[in-house]
């Protein structure tokens, strides 16, 4: 074992085993806004939907927003952490963990989403039970309780050395909890030739598996609007727009958590300024296919000027839609594409911006894909209007923080870098030298 | 013996007094003759109306009973009722649904009473042909994709689930075969 071995390893563990003010006074607030949400989902469930801005034409609001929002997020998650290793990147090491507690914390937050947005949630397993296979919203369920279940085993499968790591390490210091987590979950798992072997097969299984199934939620995702007969969503094309949308939102998150998690823990010598500019290239490369993506849906959309795609390009273009459009080309699109493009900013200031600014846009562009859709009318009356109410807007706020707490808790539960990984791919090395090189350039 | 006797006594207690209730409540709930008539045919989203009518055995029509009307529609080769609405019959013993159809080609309706704690239930189709007249959204026959249908996509589901518990279960193994056994990472 290397110095650097034992460093990461300290390094890690610290960082999983210390529970800074930042964190305890963080983790409180979010737990009191959960709560808050909580409270405000009890009261909707009383009253009814009606105390929502929703109404009988614009039938999706804010939830359905975000519950596209976090399944995108989602897939930033897998990208980065199964994609990434299918191709064989091995910067990827210090980063896939943090991408792997994204995925699943998006897509529980998502499920709960859904459960926001039902009347009757406690009716939910009749869609199980009584749904017809005839409707994308059924195939929506299955996807998402399969990718759901794929991205924990997967996860779990990761985290499995780590955990043992833990386990015989600093596990006779941990408290009770999370020492009863952490001995369940390493299961007997002590690093035996055979028991590697079989995590990687089943690693490797498991890499081959969850990425299609990514693909194919979000595509199937996109199908729950292209399906519907309403012009602007009558697209061809909103599957793969919808992936390579969630791919851009997905791995800007991940460079914002990457930030935060780099200050909070100390970890600037294993997530390096290289990681940032990766991602930078990845956040740069996904940006210039959303802008051709969105180019192309206007232009032949805007083009033929069909009645109802007509209607929503002009409340795109200066209508009613406007601001929020224009906000998401410039600010959502335009200036993070800018940012990346250009060496000088792509910085890791700069990556964290562009970051930020990509995740603001694509939250507006699915406000304005959900409800710019339903705006559209289908009879000669006027387009109906959305505003979410404080019900709507805390139960959101209390779902996000949902999110955040997920990962927060999970970043105490297990080594938010995954050891295992930065050795397997000679990461540790790679950034052990470029520490050396930096140390020799400044001395 | 009086045991077995006192057993035999209640088992047949409750057996006869299941038949008998059984049996009144069948002759309480008279099956009703529902039927159901529309127009032959009508052009993809034209409003037409489909006409339920719910007499009793004698003739005399029933009043106030809900009756539900279901269209059928077919998705990879299944086929599934969907409803479309459901109307309360009056005096005449009329319940009358007002709908517009989309899905084009030969097409079943079906009214169905569910029945009451007075009539048992009844249910009566018709055929209802849609035919193209050149509307933005209209929906032609299904395609038939040859050899696809949703057992299919179960299995494919089922695979990926199977996958997902096998390559935990491998690892699972692993760890059973070298319990106790010291392996080298986590020394």
């Amino acid at each position: 074992m290397t110095y650097s071995t034992e460093s990461l390893q300290r390094h890690t563990i610290e960082a999983m085993h210390r529970f800074s003010r930042t964190y305890v006074i963080a983790f409180a607030i979010l737990l009191t806004l959960v709560i808050i949400g909580a409270i405000a989902w009890i009261h909707q469930i009383r009253e009814g939907l009606i105390v929502t801005g929703m109404r009988d034409r614009i039938t999706w609001g804010l939830y359905i927003t975000l519950f596209v929002f976090f399944i995108g997020a989602s897939m930033g998650g897998t990208f980065v952490s199964a994609a990434l290793r299918l191709a064989d990147m091995g910067w990827r090491a210090p980063i896939s963990r943090g991408a792997e507690y994204i995925t699943v914390a998006a897509l529980l937050t998502a499920s709960l989403f859904i459960f926001a947005d039902m009347g009757r949630p406690e009716r939910a397993l009749n869609i199980m039970l009584f749904g017809r296979w005839e409707s994308p919203l059924v195939w929506d369920v299955y996807g998402l309780t399969t990718y759901l279940a794929g991205s924990m085993v997967y996860l779990y499968l990761a985290v499995l050395p780590d955990l043992a790591l833990v386990r015989d390490t600093i596990g006779e210091k941990l408290d009770p909890v999370r020492r009863l987590f952490v001995v369940m979950f390493s299961a007997s798992w002590t690093g035996h030739p055979k028991q590697e072997r079989a995590l990687h097969i089943s690693l490797q299984v498991m890499t081959v598996v969850i990425v299609p199934v990514a693909v194919m939620m979000h595509t199937v995702t996109s199908w729950i609007f292209g399906m519907t007969l309403r012009e602007p969503w009558d697209s061809p094309m909103f599957g793969i727009y919808f992936v390579v949308g969630a791919v851009y939102s997905g791995v800007g998150l991940i460079a914002v958590f990457m930030f935060i998690m780099r200050k909070l823990n100390r970890l600037e010598a294993y997530i390096t300024d290289r990681h940032f500019q990766n991602m930078g290239t990845l956040l740069a490369g996904s940006g210039g296919v959303m802008i051709f993506f969105q180019i192309s849906d206007l232009v032949t959309a805007g083009f033929k000027l069909k009645t109802g795609a007509a209607f929503n390009l002009y409340q795109l273009a200066d209508g009613a839609m406007s601001p929020i459009f224009w906000t998401y080309i410039w600010l959502g699109l335009i200036v993070p594409l800018a940012l990346m493009l250009n060496p000088w900013t792509r910085t890791v200031l700069g990556v964290l911006i562009a970051a930020v600014l990509a995740n603001v846009g694509m939250m507006l562009e699915r406000y304005f894909i959900v409800i710019g859709g339903l705006r559209v009318p289908l009879n000669p009356y006027e387009p109906p209007n959305y505003a979410p109410t404080v019900t709507e807007l805390l139960i959101v706020l209390g779902l996000c923080s949902f999110f955040v707490l997920v990962i927060m808790i999970m970043m105490k539960l297990a080594p938010a870098i995954s050891v295992q990984e930065m050795l397997e791919t000679g990461e540790l090395e790679t950034v052990e030298k470029e520490l050396s090189t930096a140390e020799g350039a400044a001395s | 013996m009086k045991k077995m006797l006192f057993l035999i006594a209640i088992v047949v207690a409750t057996t006869g007094s299941l038949l008998a209730t059984h049996g009144l409540a069948s002759a309480k709930q008279p099956e009703p003759i529902i039927s159901v008539s529309a127009v032959e045919q009508v052009d993809a989203g034209q409003r037409l109306a489909v006409a339920a009518y719910l007499i009793d055995p004698l003739g005399n029509p029933i009043y106030d009973a809900e009756v539900d009307f279901t269209f059928e529609v077919e998705f990879l080769n299944v086929t599934s009722a969907v409803e479309i609405g459901s109307a309360i019959t009056d005096e005449t013993g009329l319940a009358l649904l007002e709908f517009s159809p989309t899905v084009e080609g030969v097409n079943l309706i079906t009214a169905s009473f569910h029945g009451n704690e007075v009539f048992a239930e009844a249910f009566a189709t018709t055929e209802l042909s849609v035919i193209s007249n050149g509307r933005l959204y209209k929906e032609l026959p299904p395609y038939r994709v040859p050899g696809a249908n949703m057992w299919l996509t179960a299995g494919l589901i089922a695979t990926v689930w199977l996958i997902f518990i096998g390559s935990l279960g491998l690892v699972g193994w692993a760890n059973i075969r070298t319990r106790g056994e010291q392996g080298g990472s986590n020394a």
